[in-house]
C-alpha cells in the first residue's frame, strides 16, 4: 500500500470495488476507470466504468475478441456505464454513490428483470 | 439465555446440515474399503473448515465483504472468472447430485419410478424455497437432518475396536492410490465451498459486525466439530457393517442398510428421513450458493432475505439452477457417480476461493485489529499448502484409480 | 488510460496514483499449472481399465451385491426391515448383478479367465435371481431364510474368485 495517507491505490481500493446507490441498492460494479487530462498535465481520475461491456479490455490480447462477443462490446448506456467520479460519496467496503442508480444508468438488468418478476406470485 | 438457545438452535441446524451426499457416499465407500484408517481425513477435512469458515465469517463481518466480493476484488477479472466458472459449474453439479439423490431417497421409501421422483424432488425444493421464509427452511431442513444420528448411536451400537478406531484419527498411509483418492473424496467432501460462501454471505445478510465475531467462532467449531463427529460415525458404521463382507457401497441404500443393520427397520426409516432432509438442505445451500456466487461477482443485487422483485437476477438464478440441475438428472447419469466428480471437481477448485479470503484475512487494510493473529496465519496456510496438494493431486488420483473403482 | 476533455472534478477531490497491476502473476501461474497438469494427466490416464481388472473389478462386484442380499434377506427373515426398502434396493443390486454378467460376458477376456468368467456369468445369475425371488415374496420367511444362506454363500464363492483372478 501507499505510505501517503491522502494517497489510494486504485487497483486495490477501487477497481472491482462494488457500488451502491444512495438508497442502498447494489447496482453493478467499478469493471474500469477512466482517466482524463492533456498532454504533460497530471491525470485525474475522471469516472468509473460499470458494465460487463467493458471487460473484454481487460482481458489478455488473444481472448478480447470471444471475450467481447460473449460479455458485450462496450456500448455505451448499453452494455458499459459511465458514472462520473463526483457522483462517488464515499470508499469504503463499497463504493457508495450520491444518486439513484436508475438516475446514473445502473442496474438496468435489475430493473428490468424485476418489473417482470414483478408479475410472480409472493414477489 | 436467549442467545444460548439461539446458538444451540444454530448448532443443531448445522449438524443436520453439515453432512451432504458427498460425505454420504465418500465416507460410506471409505469405511467399507479402508475401515477406520481415513478417519484422519475426516478430522482434517473438519479443521480445514473450520478455518476456511471463521476467516470468511470474519471478512465479512469486519469488511462486509463476502466471499465471491473478495474474490472479484482480490483476484481481479481475469482469475476471478475463472474461479467463477468453476464455482458455478461445480455447484451445479453438486446441485444435480443432490436432487438426483433426495429422489433416489423418496424412491426408497415410496417405491415411485425415480424419474417421478426427480421431478417431485426438484419442484417440491423450488416450491420450498419460493414460499417458505429462510428461517423456516433452515430448521425444517437442518433439524430433520438431525434423524442422521441415528448412525453416532449405531456406531457406538455396533461395538467398534476403539482401539483400531484411535489409530485411524492418526494420518497414515497405505501407499496404495485408492487410498489417496479416498482421503481426497473424504477431505473434499468435508469442505464443501458452497457452505462457505453460504455461511459467509449469510453472515452479511445477518449484518454481523465485530460484535458476532466471538459467535462466528463458537458457531463454526461446534457445528462443524458435532457435523463432523456425525460424518465419522458413517465411516465407522460403514468399517463394522460392510468392511467385513467386503461390499463395495454404490448405493444410498447401502449407506441406509448401515443403520438398518444396527437397529433395525426404524434406524433405516430415521436414515433415510435424515437423507432426505440433509440432502434436500444441501440442494437449498447449493441453489442460493450459485446464485450468490454470481450476483456477487457481477454487483447484482441479492439475498435471500429479499422480495424477489427487489433481487430478481439472484431469483432467477437460483430458478434456472435448479431448472439446470433438473435437466442433468432427468439424462438418467448416476447422482452417486455425479457426486464423485462433484466432490473431487470441488477439491481442485477449493484453493482458488481459499487464496483471496486468506489475504484478506491477514490484511490489516481491511481488517484492522481483527487481522489473523499468528495461530490464525499458521493454520491459513498450512491448509493452504494442504488444499493446494489436494487440489493437485484430486483429478489425477481420480483418472489413475478409474473414479475409486481399482 | 483514456484521454477526455477536462473534467469538472473539483479541486478536493482525493488526488490517486494510478499503479494498474491487477492479479499477482504467481496466482495466474498457479492456476495455468493446475490447467496443464490436469489436461496432461487427463490425456495420459485416458485409458480404462484393461481386461483381466474388468474382471476382477466384476467379481468383486458380485461379492459384494450377494453380501449386501444376504443382510437384506436376513432382516426379512427378522422382520427389521420394509417391503419397500427390499424391493426398490433389491432392484438396484439385481440390476447390478445383470450389468456384471453383461459386462463379462461382452468384454474379451483374457484366455486364462474363460472358464472363471463363464462361472461369475452364472453365478450373476444366481445371485440377481435370489435376490429378485426376495422382491416378489419378501414375507415368505422360509424363502427369504433360504435366499439369505446361498447369497452369503454365493459371496464367498465370489469373493475367493476375486482372489484368484
Amino acid at each position: 500500500m501507499s505510505d501517503h495517507p491522502d494517497h489510494m491505490d486504485l487497483a486495490y481500493r477501487i477497481l472491482d470495488d462494488q457500488l451502491v446507490d444512495v438508497d442502498g441498492r447494489r447496482c453493478g460494479r467499478a469493471d474500469d476507470i477512466e482517466f482524463d487530462g492533456g498532454l504533460g498535465e497530471p491525470p485525474r481520475l475522471y469516472a468509473i466504468i460499470s458494465g460487463s461491456g467493458s471487460w473484454h479490455r481487460r482481458f489478455p490480447r488473444r481472448l478480447r475478441g470471444i471475450g467481447a462477443r460473449v460479455f458485450g462490446h462496450g456500448v455505451s448506456g448499453d452494455d458499459l456505464i459511465r458514472v462520473p467520479w463526483n457522483q462517488v460519496d464515499d470508499i469504503g467496503a463499497v463504493l457508495k454513490l450520491k444518486a439513484k442508480a436508475r438516475d446514473l444508468g445502473l442496474a438496468q438488468g435489475d430493473y428490468r428483470e424485476g418489473e417482470r418478476v414483478a408479475h410472480w406470485p409472493k414477489s | 439465555m436467549k442467545m444460548v438457545l439461539g446458538l444451540a438452535l444454530g448448532i443443531l441446524a448445522a449438524i443436520g446440515g453439515f453432512v451432504d451426499i458427498g460425505e454420504l457416499v465418500f465416507n460410506t465407500q471409505a469405511g467399507a474399503s479402508f475401515r477406520y484408517s481415513l478417519l484422519w481425513a475426516v478430522v482434517l477435512g473438519v479443521i480445514a473448515i473450520i478455518v476456511f469458515a471463521e476467516m470468511s465469517g470474519r471478512v465479512a463481518a469486519v469488511s462486509g465483504r463476502p466471499v465471491f466480493d473478495v474474490v472479484r476484488m482480490r483476484m481481479g477479472l481475469n482469475v476471478g472468472l475463472v474461479t467463477l466458472a468453476a464455482s458455478l459449474l461445480i455447484n451445479l453439479i453438486t446441485l444435480a447430485a443432490e436432487v438426483g439423490g433426495a429422489a433416489l431417497v423418496l424412491q426408497l421409501l415410496l417405491n415411485f419410478k425415480v424419474g417421478t421422483m426427480i421431478l417431485l424432488a426438484a419442484i417440491a425444493l423450488v416450491l420450498i424455497i419460493y414460499f417458505v421464509p429462510f428461517d423456516g427452511i433452515e430448521r425444517i431442513f437442518g433439524y430433520m437432518g438431525c434423524a442422521l444420528l441415528i448412525y453416532l448411536v449405531a456406531a457406538i451400537h455396533l461395538k467398534p475396536d476403539w482401539h483400531q478406531l484411535a489409530r485411524g484419527l492418526v494420518p497414515s498411509w497405505s501407499g496404495s492410490a485408492l487410498y489417496a483418492y479416498f482421503a481426497v473424496g473424504v477431505i473434499g467432501s468435508a469442505i464443501a465451498p458452497y457452505e462457505v460462501y453460504f455461511y459467509s454471505s449469510g453472515a452479511i445478510e445477518d449484518r454481523w459486525t465485530v460484535k458476532d465475531l466471538n459467535f462466528n467462532r463458537v458457531n463454526v467449531t461446534l457445528g462443524f466439530v458435532l457435523g463432523g463427529i456425525l460424518s465419522a460415525a458413517l465411516i465407522v458404521v460403514s468399517a463394522e457393517v460392510f468392511a467385513p463382507l467386503h461390499v463395495s457401497p454404490g448405493y444410498l441404500g447401502t449407506t441406509a442398510l448401515g443403520a438398518e443393520q444396527a437397529y433395525g427397520a426404524i434406524g433405516l426409516l430415521l436414515a433415510l428421513l435424515g437423507m432426505l432432509f440433509a440432502v434436500g438442505g444441501a440442494a437449498v445451500e447449493c441453489a442460493f450458493s450459485g446464485a450468490y456466487s454470481l450476483a456477487q461477482f457481477a454487483g447484482w443485487e441479492w439475498g435471500k432475505y429479499r422480495r424477489k422483485r427487489d433481487a430478481p437476477r439472484f431469483t432467477l438464478t437460483w430458478l434456472i439452477f435448479f431448472a439446470l440441475a433438473l435437466v442433468i438428472v432427468e439424462t438418467g447419469v448416476d447422482p452417486v457417480q455425479l457426486t464423485e466428480y462433484a466432490v473431487i471437481f470441488s477439491a481442485v477448485a477449493l484453493p482458488l476461493t481459499y487464496l483471496p479470503v486468506l489475504l484478506i484475512a491477514r490484511d490489516p487494510t481491511y481488517m484492522g485489529e481483527h487481522v489473523n493473529g499468528i495461530v490464525g496465519n499458521v493454520l491459513g496456510w498450512m491448509f493452504f499448502v494442504i488444499l493446494l496438494g489436494v487440489s493437485l493431486a484430486a483429478i489425477p488420483l481420480m483418472v489413475i484409480t478409474h473414479g475409486g473403482a481399482s | 488510460m483514456r484521454r477526455h476533455e477536462p473534467s469538472v472534478v473539483r479541486a478536493d477531490d482525493a488526488k490517486a496514483t494510478a499503479r494498474f497491476s491487477t492479479v499477482d502473476l504467481g496466482v495466474r501461474r498457479v492456476v495455468a499449472s493446475v490447467c496443464l497438469l490436469v489436461g496432461l494427466v487427463m490425456c495420459l490416464g485416458g485409458c480404462g481399465l484393461d481386461r483381466r481388472q474388468q474382471a476382477l473389478v466384476s467379481v468383486e462386484q458380485l461379492t459384494s451385491i450377494a453380501a449386501e442380499g444376504a443382510l437384506m434377506a436376513d432382516d426379512l427373515v427378522r422382520q427389521r426391515t420394509t417391503t419397500t426398502f427390499v424391493r426398490v434396493h433389491g432392484d438396484e443390486l439385481s440390476a447390478q448383478a445383470l450389468h456384471e454378467a453383461e459386462k463379462l460376458n461382452d468384454d474379451s477376456i483374457p484366455a486364462d479367465l474363460t472358464a472363471r468368467a463363464r462361472a461369475a456369468i452364472k453365478l450373476a445369475s444366481e445371485i440377481g435371481g435370489a435376490i429378485d425371488e426376495l422382491r416378489t415374496s419378501p414375507q415368505d420367511r422360509r424363502q427369504d431364510g433360504r435366499d439369505a444362506a446361498k447369497l452369503r454363500h454365493w459371496s464367498a464363492e465370489a469373493y475367493k474368485m476375486a482372489n484368484s483372478i
